[in-house]
């Protein structure tokens, strides 16, 4: 008689005392009962739970305290393969290791990064656009002086970021 | 060539330009394409998220207006 392909599970009796009789070990998770609810009112969950039983859960190996030792070690390594390189392959400093900057004071502020309104590109490309269009409305008679101020305005400011666009990458 | 003319998609970035300040182009046009039904009906709206009537003018930034709501006399 061939072993059966989803054997059955003895939830209630452990180890020599379960009826399996496959040989081999269950491929799903028994259904667990729940404590707590009040009489005749688990089945409903004992039924949800049969419907879809979940898969075997692989044993968990405990670690020796060699073995700890022996993975903490490999992750302090600077040069190791995985997890002590940063974005763009610079290593990460160790916590535990010396100072990279030994005469700064800790109190030193981070360097300031140059503040760039984020409007300006967008209003260049924009321009880079619209300018043609926008540079003849302004010969409309009757056009409002706003909107020569305001067409200037997009020129002036658009045109270093327009250069440097256009400027060749040394 | 033709007058300007109030409605206009060019009227409109004016009128958007002055309330909304000359920075905020990525907002201005977007906002003159729309096709609105009467020139009213963009003042008013104007009027509703500036909280001034629209103006052609000399650049007017909101932001300047939200300082000018909380000065204490």
């Amino acid at each position: 008689m061939p072993a059966p392909q989803k054997p059955a599970t003895t939830p209630s009796l452990p180890g020599k005392l379960s009826t399996r009789t496959d040989g081999g070990p269950a491929s799903k998770q028994a259904v667990k009962r729940m404590t707590g609810m009040a009489y005749g009112q688990n089945q409903d969950f004992e039924n949800t739970e049969a419907s879809a039983p979940m898969a075997k859960a692989t044993p968990v190996q405990a670690m020796t305290p060699s073995a700890i030792a022996g993975a903490a070690a490999k992750a302090a390594t600077p040069a190791g393969p995985a997890g002590a390189m940063g974005a763009g392959g610079m290593a990460l400093p160790s916590l535990t290791g010396p100072s990279q900057r030994p005469n700064e004071p800790v109190t030193t502020p981070a360097p300031q990064k140059p503040s760039v309104d984020p409007r300006i590109a967008e209003n260049a490309t924009l321009v880079q656009r619209y300018m043609p269009d926008l540079l003849a409305a302004t010969s409309i008679p009757g056009a409002p002086d706003s909107y020569r101020q305001f067409v200037n305005y997009l020129a002036r400011q658009a045109a270093p970021v327009l250069n440097a666009q256009a400027a060749p990458i040394q | 060539m033709t007058q300007w003319t109030e409605g206009t998609l060019f009227d409109n970035i004016d009128k958007f330009a002055s309330a909304l300040g000359y920075d905020n182009a990525g907002v201005i046009l977007p906002l003159a394409s729309i096709s609105w039904d009467s020139p009213s009906d963009r003042d008013a709206f104007i009027n509703m998220i500036t909280n001034k009537p629209a103006v052609q003018g000399p650049q007017t930034d909101y932001m300047s207006h939200a300082d000018q709501k909380v000065q204490v006399k």
